[in-house]
């Protein structure tokens, strides 16, 4: 039977669609109404309340611990300072991506990493010879994103204990909630202004309740994941095992990405002297480039419109986040493929993140984007872009 | 400052043979022990006033002669010493089983417990020397390196496979089928007689914290006759001036060839920079570079301690930390005013003495080690090396070396370390509840050894002038060895050939470019075979001269 997150005893009766997934064990909601509409433009126009306890959580503690997870991530853990939060991806000891998520420093030697699979071995292993202990804190710890442009004010007025205002774009602090100390953090996977907030779990009921309550004047939703779906993809955001193959789940050597292929390339921050696990191996690749890149695409819509119309039919491109591999082609050979798409509702693009040869990953990059229409294949034109797709300037203000 | 081709880490015999190799060649050699004298366990030092003493290891039959030849050691070449016993087996009341290197004296000795069984002797002899001589062609050739098979690593298969179909198709695959066997099933295939069984399995212990009942003693037992010459149980050869005239032998090669050995010096670090070794880091500050540094010691030892598991990647100290190091033997050093009251001591004690009377006997003295325990009646391996070499002790005097089993590094529940709470109480009871001391449970340890040899040796205890215990935990903070592991890793089939030390880096390289590993770690494996040690002089000389192909 699937797990219960601390916020289930809220959650379950919202989910009024019944319609619930897997993550990492627990119940999740897909959506809360029948669509997922209604969620998605809260986030974008209001506030989304995400339940996102699932994500595996670990705390590293000791003299080392800075040591450690600057050895673990791409990036370099010595230039985040207390109080900031780094997103990054971590690899093998081949460069290839094992999995990516944020780091939280929460002191001079504390630091909490969120993952979205198990890591606590790899963790383990890593740290052997060093002063630092890594503890699994997934069970106690409930998290929720609030994600919108009214997030900010919304918690302006319920926490208490923090200057909310003043937090910077991936800035840390602690406060409280009601009885409740939480931890807030401007982070998310919406590409909006957001926040993620932190509980232990005989709390969450409360900071549930406390949110809900005063977000009623701002447009707060509870949102599922179908719309958490087309948000991450129009902010250009990767989901493991989606976008990328994690090195431990891949079948074959081919599946496996490193940061470079994967778009983070700007997440491999070497230094000289600097020993991180696969550090060697992403020296050797950014030296000679591997030949996949990442490239995020517009898929023309009028012609999209056009196919569909030459049978007779409205464009019947799913509503939902689309996670079906679709190849891509130029000068009538594949270059690639699509591993997420959507329609952006708010920019009214059909829009994909995409593995493209490193030739066609550059911005302005014409190719073709494969589109069924009543069971005929065809291609319609798109256009490589910079991403985020959607990258409002609250995001960072 | 000098910079040498490659500094060694510890002096013990297969980084001796390593030196010699290379100093050889020309390369420029400098070896650093800890220790005040080289051979590592395969030393012989002032124990008792006036007497030396093999310390740790007593047999050199494994050791491979032929390096000996190949080396020519001149006037420092070691004396071999054959006594005409090669074991006695005690089975109390003063009776007795001995094997003899005379096959016909032999075949008469068993006679007297089952005529079945000194028919079938000889042949077993055969037996176990025709699958030792294959066993041995995988030993002395470099592990395959299966994780990464290309073709030239399918053709350097070919030569070690080409010599084993000489040797006998049929047997190669009988071979295959016998190695993983637990001796007691091998044996039980042959003999009928228990005295003899648990005598020939004691060849199945060293290198397993198990019993006889254990896959893979088979395996052991073929490899401790993979010196030759076996006669049935294992190859056996004692040196004159004791073990550590043949280490003494190798250093004085290494030095004849221009290799320098400094022993009392201590490696604090291996160097690294950028992912390649640099040099040594010595106890005392001083710094040594080095083109490359070879490695002597165990793999965890030079991984974790000398590396520093920071500097290696976390799936490599994955498996490190699971190599299987698990000390089970005690060694007691005995000053004798005489040898043991036995008839015909002189020849029948000169070979290995054992207190092995039975296959149960010897598994329920492992059974205690499963549960990190020490044996309440240990298993024995006597040698008395002063008849071999009476100049060993003062005239008059004899030293018996005793290697007990089981006595386990891993103790449970976990003893404090240190020597003695104060007087033991009567009986060396240990009070219920209370955190044992080692010192305490080795008091223990001791006193069922003296009731071993009471009941075995008689009379021996009245001869008893002076003794030393060696414990597992002493031969981890004396030697060096981790978890007081003889053969630096446990000798069973999951960490032999391409998966020792680890699966992966069997060809004495790691992932720290310029260093290489010598000692017992490696493949083949432990013993003083110095067989580790020559297949790492020669891959370093590969590297050297193929380093892109690595
Ligand atoms: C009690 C006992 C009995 C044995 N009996 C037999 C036997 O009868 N027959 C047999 O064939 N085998 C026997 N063995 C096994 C055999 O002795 C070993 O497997 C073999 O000697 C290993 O040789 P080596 O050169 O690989 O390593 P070692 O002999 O262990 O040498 C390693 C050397 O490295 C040195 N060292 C470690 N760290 C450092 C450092 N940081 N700086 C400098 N130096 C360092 C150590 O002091 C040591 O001298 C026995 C072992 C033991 C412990």
């Amino acid at each position: 039977m699937l797990l219960e997150t601390p916020f289930h005893p809220r959650t379950a009766p919202l989910c009024r669609s019944r319609r619930w997934r897997n993550w990492s064990g627990y119940a999740s909601a897909l959506t809360y109404e029948p669509g997922h509409e209604y969620e998605y433009y809260a986030v974008r126009s209001g506030a989304g309340l995400f339940d996102i306890s699932p994500l595996r959580k670990y705390e590293i503690a000791g003299t080392d611990a800075a040591a450690l997870v600057d050895r673990v991530v791409t990036r370099s853990a010595f230039d985040c300072p207390v109080g900031m939060v780094l997103y990054t991806p971590w690899c093998d000891e081949a460069g290839k991506m094992i999995d990516d998520g944020t780091v939280q420093r929460l002191g001079a030697d504390t630091f909490r990493v969120t993952s979205a699979d198990p890591c606590l071995r790899w963790l383990q292993d890593c740290a052997l010879g060093m002063d630092a202990a890594v503890r699994d804190v997934t069970r106690e710890l409930a998290a929720l994103a609030l994600q919108g442009p009214t997030s900010r004010e919304i918690l302006e007025r319920v926490v208490t204990g923090a200057d909310v205002a003043a937090l910077p774009f991936f800035g840390l602090t602690g406060g409280s909630i009601g009885v409740a100390p939480v931890t807030v953090t401007r982070t998310g996977y919406t590409g909006d202004l957001g926040y993620e907030i932190w509980v232990r779990p005989e709390n969450a009921v409360g900071v549930w309740d406390a949110l809900a309550e005063v977000g009623r004047g701002y447009g707060l939703a509870p949102a599922g994941l179908d719309a958490l779906d087309v948000a991450r993809i129009e902010a250009g955001l990767l989901l493991k095992d989606v976008d990328y193959v994690s090195t431990w789940t891949a079948l074959i050597e081919s599946r496996k990405s490193s940061p470079y292929e994967a778009g983070l390339g700007w997440a491999v921050q070497p230094r000289p002297g600097r020993d991180f696990v696969g550090s060697r191996a992403l020296a050797r690749e950014a030296a000679a480039p591997s030949e996949w890149g990442f490239a995020g695409l517009e898929v023309e819509w009028p012609h999209i419109e056009k196919r569909f119309a030459a049978v007779g039919l409205p464009p019947l491109v799913a509503g939902r986040a689309s996670r079906e591999a679709v190849p891509i082609y130029a000068g009538g050979k594949q270059v690639g493929y699509v591993t997420s798409s959507t329609f952006s509702p708010i920019l009214k693009k059909y829009i994909a993140l995409a593995t493209v040869r490193r030739e066609f990953a550059r911005p302005g990059h014409r190719v073709k984007f494969e589109l069924t229409v009543e069971f005929v294949r065809h291609t319609v034109p798109a256009r490589v872009v910079r991403t985020p797709f959607f990258d409002p300037v609250r995001k960072r203000r | 400052m000098k910079k040498y081709d490659a500094v060694l880490v510890g002096a013990g015999h297969n980084a001796l043979a390593t030196a010699c190799v290379l100093a050889r060649r020309g390369w420029k050699v400098l070896v650093l022990e800890r220790r005040g004298v080289v051979g590592g366990a395969a030393a012989t030092e002032e124990v008792f006033p006036g007497c030396r003493v093999n310390v740790a290891a007593q047999d050199a039959g494994l050791f491979r002669r032929d390096f000996v030849d190949e080396f020519g050691f001149g006037a420092s070449a070691p004396g071999w010493v054959h006594p005409p016993a090669v074991a006695t087996s005690l089975l109390g009341g003063g009776d007795g089983l001995t094997l003899w290197r005379d096959p016909a004296a032999t075949q008469g000795e068993i006679a007297r417990h089952s005529r079945a069984d000194a028919n079938r002797f000889p042949e077993w002899a055969d037996y176990l020397d025709a699958m030792a001589r294959i066993l041995r062609v995988g030993l002395d050739h470099p592990a395959p390196a299966l994780h990464d098979f290309t073709r030239r690593e399918r053709l350097r298969l070919l030569r070690p496979l080409a010599q084993a179909a000489r040797l006998g198709r049929r047997r190669v695959v009988e071979l295959l089928r016998v190695l993983p066997l637990p001796a007691r099933d091998l044996l039980d295939d042959w003999f009928a007689g228990d005295a003899l069984k648990g005598m020939l399995a004691t060849t199945a212990l060293p290198g397993a914290s198990h019993g006889p009942g254990a896959m893979g003693g088979a395996f052991r037992m073929l490899y401790h006759a993979t010196g030759g010459q076996a006669h049935g149980f294992r190859s056996t050869s004692f040196l004159e001036g004791g073990i550590g005239a043949l280490s003494e032998a190798l250093a004085a090669a290494a030095r004849a060839r221009g290799a320098e050995i400094r022993t009392g010096t201590e490696v604090e670090r291996i160097l690294v920079e950028d992912g390649a070794a640099t040099g040594v880091l010595l106890a005392g500050r001083e710094e040594i570079p080095a083109h490359c540094v070879v490695s002597g010691a165990d793999p965890r030892r030079t991984f974790f301690d000398l590396v520093g598991a920071p500097q290696l990647g976390p799936e490599f100290n994955r498996k490190v930390a699971s190599i299987q190091m698990r000390g089970t033997t005690a060694i007691l050093h005995l000053l004798l005013d005489d040898l043991p009251p036995l008839d015909d001591a002189e020849q029948r004690l000169a070979g290995h003495t054992l207190v092995a009377p039975s296959l149960d006997y010897l598994e329920r003295a492992s059974d205690a080690a499963k549960y990190g325990r020490c044996s309440p009646r240990p298993h024995l391996d006597i040698v008395i090396p002063t008849l071999h070499d009476p100049t060993l002790a003062p005239p008059g005097r004899h030293i018996a070396s005793i290697q007990i089993r089981y006595a386990p590094y891993h103790l449970r529940p976990a003893p404090v370390r240190g020597p003695h709470a104060g007087p033991s109480p009567p009986g060396g009871d240990i009070a219920p509840g209370a955190t044992p001391r080692a010192g305490d449970i080795f008091d223990e340890f001791l006193a069922r050894t003296w009731d071993t040899l009471d009941e075995f040796l008689p009379g021996t205890r009245d001869r008893i002038l002076d003794h030393r215990l060696i414990t597992p935990l002493d031969l981890e903070s004396e030697f060096g060895l981790t978890c007081g592991d003889e053969y630096h890793g446990q000798m069973g089939l999951d960490q032999l050939a391409f998966m020792r030390p680890v699966a992966g880096w069997a060809r004495h390289r790691t992932p720290v470019e310029r260093l290489f590993l010598c000692g017992a770690g490696t493949h083949p494996g432990g013993g003083v075979t110095c067989m580790p040690g020559r297949l790492a002089a020669r891959e370093i000389l590969r590297a050297r001269r193929h380093p892109a192909r690595s």
